[in-house]
């Protein structure tokens, strides 16, 4: 009886697993049915379109508002630090790779963050902005403010921003591409 | 017995390298720690602010045990996890050790969800499919894991491989040379080699497209072309590895090289030499010309693409899975 459901189960999987290849939305729809999600994955990589390109996340804090309005001034802001993680590889990350950890959460909330945008409709302005409401309280936004205002202890406010970088022949172009709202901070422990 | 395994030797070998894999994955989680205190990128009281009702029954319930879980009882789980993996490499035929493992890689996937990538799901879908051939614990259980997994893996490449060829960036070789150039995925070496010799990065890219596409007629090659095959394969990973910091993909792609090598042994054991050799040869001529139509007409095939690259992003909502 077992090994009947079991050479089943492996038959019903594999051919699950083949529909869900095909270019069509009704075919991945068969992943409703996956009980843990992982089991039926597109085997597509890097395919149809590559990776385009690198993200940088950049950030910067201010220590002191202006004293009559509350507010922070954007020339009283510290320089632009990238946040780290998505360095450069070394050539052990083949053997183990620690920071695929923090490059891939990086990654994946600026991809998060760049395509809610575009989806929203929302373009970036120069100071400060004021990104939609449901993009402030996605899990992206939240982990790289959260991670930018533990950097930034001591600060009362904090910003990021997320450039995207271009390669053409060899030479990098990055534009930026979303700019975050300015936190302010509980000065001293660095909590929002 | 490496390039002639028994259903139990290739069962046992696709344990093993995905313990192996696993333990890996443990080591890096534990050399960034860090992440997962506070305010890391895997801390939980940030990234479990999700609604714990996710697309699947078993995941809404491992969301909400995380919330309760204490921080010490995740690095509890997570040592559980390491010592079930190495077990595995001393008995890698007892299934109660493979479904503890199961579990532990499904919750810390969920857990984990901003960071999964396919080595993590090729490597629980090679621990499911050895556990349902162990459940069995007969020859017919066995036999239909390790097709199972040849097949799976046949179909993985042949995805992989006519997805790139319907793609113009992997035709003209630029793909190659600007995932070289990247810091998510590149090497500043092979940037510039590809940039100082552009046919490098096509060639680099068209054997890539033929390799995987035509990867599945090692189901009923003759062994030397098998044995070839794999160990481009196995070049190929390794150099993805280097290259692209995929390191956990050697262990959970070659988990199933046996178990092809065991496959191909028994179709060609049933069909008879000549037949195998002439279906190879048929299954060759039409993988070829699949990738010539996918080549001569982008057009139709990239639109397809790029809608199932549409219904994919809906679909993966905030796990983004970059690969």
């Amino acid at each position: 009886m077992l090994t009947i459901a079991a050479v089943a189960v492996l038959g019903a999987w594999f051919a699950m697993t083949a529909i869900v290849q095909l270019p069509y939305g009704r075919a991945r729809r068969l992943r409703r049915l996956d009980p843990t999600g992982h089991l039926l994955p597109g085997w597509n990589f890097f395919a149809p379109k590559p990776i385009q390109g690198d993200f940088a996340v950049w950030y910067r804090s201010w220590s002191s508002t202006d004293r009559d309005r509350e507010e922070v001034l954007d020339a009283g802001s510290t320089d632009w630090r990238e946040l780290e993680g998505i360095e450069r590889r070394r050539i052990a990350d083949g053997v183990v790779n620690p920071g695929r950890y923090t490059r891939k959460s990086i990654f994946s909330c600026a991809t998060a963050i760049v395509r809610a945008m575009k989806h929203l409709g929302y373009e970036p302005v120069v100071g400060a902005d004021h990104p939609p409401d449901s993009l402030m309280m996605s899990l992206p936004y939240l982990l790289l403010a959260e991670k930018v205002t533990d950097l930034c202890r001591g600060s009362v406010a904090v910003q990021f921003r997320i450039d995207v970088i271009g390669y053409d022949q060899g030479r990098a172009r990055s534009y930026t591409a979303f700019r975050s709202a300015v936190h302010r901070v509980a000065a001293g422990d660095g909590s929002r | 017995m490496w390039l002639h395994p028994d259903l139990d030797q290739a069962l046992s070998f696709a344990v093993r390298l995905c313990a192996i894999g696993q333990l890996v994955g443990l080591l890096e989680l534990m050399l960034v720690r860090r992440e997962l205190s506070d305010s890391g990128f895997l801390d939980w009281t940030m990234i479990g602010n999700l609604s714990p009702r996710v697309r699947t029954r078993p995941g809404s319930i491992i969301r909400r045990a995380f919330r309760r879980l204490p921080r010490r009882a995740f690095t509890g789980m997570l040592i559980a996890d390491a010592v079930a993996a190495a077990a595995l490499l001393v008995w890698p035929a007892s299934p109660l050790p493979i479904a503890l493992v199961v579990v532990l890689q499904i919750a810390v996937l969920k857990r984990h969800h901003m960071t999964i990538d396919g080595s993590d799901q090729m490597m629980l879908v090679v621990l499911v499919a050895c556990l349902l051939g162990r459940i069995g614990a007969d020859v017919v259980s066995a036999r239909a894991a390790v097709s199972f997994l040849a097949a799976e893996l046949a179909l993985a490449y042949a995805a992989a491989g006519f997805a790139k060829a319907t793609s113009s960036q992997w035709r003209s070789g630029v793909a190659f040379s600007v995932i070289a150039q990247t810091r998510m995925y590149g090497q500043p070496l092979v940037a510039r080699l590809v940039r100082e010799h552009p046919l490098i990065g096509r060639a680099a890219a068209w054997t890539v497209v033929a390799w995987e596409s035509l990867c599945f007629v090692t189901l009923a090659a003759p062994r030397p072309v098998v044995i070839a095959m794999l160990a481009l394969g196995l070049g190929f990973h390794v150099g993805c590895a280097v290259v692209m910091g995929l390191n956990r993909f050697v262990w959970a792609f070659v988990a199933g090289y046996p178990a092809l090598l065991s496959t191909n042994a028994a179709i060609r054991d049933q069909l008879g030499a000549t037949t195998a050799d002439r279906i190879t040869v048929v299954a060759a001529a039409l993988g070829v010309l699949a990738i010539i139509v996918a080549h001569r007409a982008p057009a139709a095939l990239s639109a397809l693409a790029a809608r199932s690259e549409r219904t994919a992003t809906r679909g993966r909502g905030q796990s983004g899975r970059a690969l």
